[in-house]
């Protein structure tokens, strides 16, 4: 079997000491602990980067620099052999920690950073020959188990940044100017920034001269968001702000494998991988799934983070968290309340809708839902209708259909759900049922929302607030109709209210 | 819930699960009075993902489990026919029972337990597995489909050789007093000796099936599969069940019960997880 492990030996060329392979160790080495298995060694300090010893000017040395830079990865990422990577180690050019830490009853995943107990494995592992504990929360990006070593580069950056040439010929409004003067300053003092910017008060352009400040100064800069639509529909749009400037866009089923750039554009998943290389982070939609949930992952962005860097969190609806900090002024916010075209945000209408499930189970929908839908089939409004489960999805299409065959429902576990929107967006689909995968990130310019069941627990204040957000998004149509139907108003639909009525009256630039 | 561990698999170290092995969704735990007496009622599954699992029709082939479309008692398939005639020794498996249907979600399942290394994802499998054993298997002999030391280098585990190893647990209380109700009761209970994951050996892989007809598959030549010297002793006039994760054609468990059946085993059977079609 081959069972790697490693020693700690030292090196008197670098006065420090470094991990390597038992088996790229010599006699002349002068050994202090091991061999054993990686996690057992106790972790040595991490090097400091870009000390360049040695001139290597192979094809493999640049190879590994490309995929390895600002990273963590296995050995079968990077596609070579310890051997291959033996002149690297002993250079310090390239490091060696242990996939996991071991804490008192649990571990650490130095990739995706979780440490709680639920999310570790144990099972015989033929490569160390004993029961090995196993990350499963990152199992999906290659497994990490207590013997296996993570790789890190030292060595100098390969990223090129030329001069960033902002082409972007728009104007800003007083909020966004006033929020991109704030990113700004934040970059320069590598301070952390909240933007509050409600739905649709354009956030990709209040990006823009922040951005181009940071690149000119050789930052490094991510921006991810949770969700890959997200991501796919950042980048293009990024692409065109700033032509000369190479963007490495990474997604879930994304298998462009370019050399590092200096504007990476991430999935939350894929920022697990970097480590210690970015000078801006800017997080969108910080509230949404799975951030929310899901804790390790908010610290994976911070591990791919240089120790001093500004991080930006984007998003209309800030966690009650996040606004804790803001009034203990522990983090400094500026509030765009007000959208591009000027037009205040489209307040919603709670409708009592009785127990409408029963009207489900008799196959018809509640009065006032059914006329409402009507009304927007017959005068060409498209309709997106909110409902809080797949089942109940399932029943209301289905009563739709009756009236209007076209009509169509979408979830998250629905293939054709791409397919479903785009034709929505076309026209084809007058209206569009769908669970709250839709709540976030759907532009349909002239759309009317509606919400059935907007008591279940779903539908919290922040998804009730996104949804409303979808509403009277273009300059040409700036109003819309939102209606919550209802068994019975909750606490969160009213405060999605007054969070809507309370942005309505707050003054730009206050 | 307290949960008492099966051999060699920990699904948490806490030593507590209440999480969706599947989809890591938290499960409302249900204290029941049976999981103070049995290690088997653990649920491992949320109640969607559990769903996804398709138990097998009622219309399958008496001999291989395949699902089929036109019913009737004891039909055999077409495919299990062609086995018996292909040469005069008879087909060299009786009989294979599969728990579910090898669907798209099966498929996602293996591939993160087998391929992506999420080896505690067996656990999902051991009640039923368990059950299936004791009301059937009890006196056969259990032999896991080995995978050659390559493999096994590459994967860190032998997902058959997991499944055996939950056979090897004691009886827990509840299956001791189903086993006294069951018609297994009288029967030997043929005692599985530590090396039964090595009494098979196997010498290379096949090609990947997919990249394989039909025809290639039922028809390659070379046996991958040696009976261990060491054991062949053991294994002579024994009733012997394999244990597998997928039947796809049958070929893979046939070839190992050419081999068993040539060292003198008395009959060859199979337990698999999944049946594909
Ligand atoms: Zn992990
Ligand atoms: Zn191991
Ligand atoms: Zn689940
Ligand atoms: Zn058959």
């Amino acid at each position: 079997m081959i069972s790697i492990r490693f020693v700690h030996v030292f090196k008197p060329s670098l006065n420090s000491t470094i991990c390597l392979p038992e088996t790229c160790s010599k006699e002349s080495m002068e050994v202090i602990r091991g061999p054993s298995v990686i996690s057992s060694l106790p972790q040595l300090p991490l090097p400091d980067s870009d000390h360049s010893t040695g001139s290597f000017n192979d094809p493999l040395y640049h190879s590994i620099q490309n995929k390895l830079y600002g990273k963590e990865l296995l050995l079968n990422e990077l596609e070579v052999t310890w051997e291959d990577l033996h002149p690297l180690l002993e250079s310090g050019i390239v490091s060696i920690r242990s996939g996991l830490l071991p804490l008192n009853k649990t571990f650490r995943c130095h990739r995706c950073y979780t440490d709680n107990p639920k999310m570790f494995g144990r099972a015989p592992c033929s490569s160390c020959g004993s029961l090995c504990t196993y990350c499963r929360h990152c199992i999906m990006m290659g497994k990490i188990s207590t013997c296996t070593p993570l790789l890190r580069w030292n060595g100098p950056s390969p990223v090129n940044s030329p001069h960033p040439h902002l082409k972007w010929e728009g104007t800003l409004t007083k909020g966004q100017l006033k929020a991109a003067q704030a990113l700004k300053d934040s970059i320069e003092k590598e301070q952390e920034l909240l933007i509050w910017a409600v739905c649709g008060a354009g956030k990709t352009e209040i990006l823009f001269p922040g951005l181009q400040f940071a690149l000119s100064k050789k930052k490094r800069v991510l921006v991810t968001s949770p969700r890959t639509d997200v991501v796919l529909e950042l980048m293009p749009r990024m692409q065109k702000a700033f032509p000369n400037i190479p963007i490495n866009g990474l997604y879930g089923g994304g298998t462009k494998k370019d050399p590092p750039a200096s504007l990476v554009i991430a999935t939350t998943h894929q920022t697990m991988r970097f480590t210690d290389t970015f000078d801006v982070v800017v997080i969108d939609e910080v509230d949404a799934f799975p951030f929310h949930a899901d804790d390790s992952l908010l610290h994976a962005v911070y591990k791919s983070k240089k120790n001093k860097a500004s991080i930006i969190y984007l998003t209309a609806t800030p966690s009650e968290d996040i606004k804790q900090r803001v009034a203990n002024e522990d983090l400094s916010s500026v509030v765009i309340p007000r959208r591009f075209h000027g037009h205040p945000l489209p307040v919603p209408r709670f409708q009592w809708s009785g127990s409408w499930q029963k009207d489900l189970n008799h196959m018809r929908l509640p009065k006032s839902l059914q006329k409402w839908c009507a009304h927007r089939i017959e005068n060409g409004i498209p309709a997106l209708l909110f409902v809080p489960t797949i089942e109940i999805l399932e029943k209301v299409t289905s009563i739709l259909k009756r009236k209007n065959p076209h009509i169509q429902g979408v979830h998250s576990k629905d293939i054709k759900r791409h397919q479903k929107v785009s034709e929505f967006r076309e026209g084809v689909v007058p209206l569009l049922v769908t669970t709250t995968i839709l709540e976030r990130g759907i532009t349909i310019p002239g759309v009317d929302v509606a919400v059935l069941g907007s008591e279940d627990n779903i539908f919290t204040e922040s998804a009730l607030v996104q949804i409303a957000g979808r509403a009277g998004r273009s300059s040409s149509k700036p109003h819309g109709d939102v209606v919550f139907f209802h068994f019975g108003k909750t606490k969160a639909m009213k405060k999605a209210c007054q969070h809507i009525v309370k942005m309505n009256r707050r003054e730009e630039g206050k | 819930m307290k949960y008492k561990k099966p051999m060699n698999l920990e699904a948490s170290l806490d030593g507590r699960i209440d999480h969706c092995l599947w989809c890591s969704k938290k499960v409302e735990t249900r204290t029941s009075w049976q999981s103070f007496i049995s290690n088997a009622s653990h649920q491992y599954l949320c109640f969607s993902c559990k769903s996804l699992l398709q138990p097998l029709p009622k219309n399958c082939c008496v001999r291989c489990s395949r699902p089929l479309s036109i019913g009737g008692e004891h039909v055999e398939c077409l495919d299990c026919r062609r086995w018996r005639e292909k040469d005069n020794m008879g087909d060299t498996l009786e009989h294979n029972l599969s728990l579910y249907v090898y669907n798209e979600s099966a498929k996602e399942l293996i591939s993160r337990w087998k391929y992506r290394g999420d080896a505690i994802l067996a656990l999902i499998f051991r009640t039923e597995l368990r059950r299936l054993y004791l009301q059937k298997y009890w006196d056969h002999l259990p032999i896991p489909i080995p995978i050659s030391d390559k493999r096994m280098l590459e994967r860190g585990f032998n997902q058959s050789e997991l499944l055996l190893s939950f056979l090897l647990e004691p009886l827990s209380l509840v299956e001791k007093l189903s086993m006294i109700l069951t018609r297994m009761k009288g029967k030997k209970r043929e005692e599985i000796p530590p090396a039964a994951s090595s009494m098979l050996l196997r010498l290379m892989d096949e090609k990947k099936q997919s990249k394989k007809t039909r025809y290639e598959r039922m028809m390659a030549t070379e046996n991958p599969f040696r009976v261990n010297t060491k054991c062949s002793s053991t294994i002579k006039a024994k009733n012997i069940v394999l244990l597998d994760d997928i039947y796809t054609t049958g070929s893979t468990l046939r070839r190992a019960a050419t081999e068993l059946k040539s060292h003198g085993a008395r009959s060859v059977r199979a337990i698999t997880l999944f049946r594909g079609s």
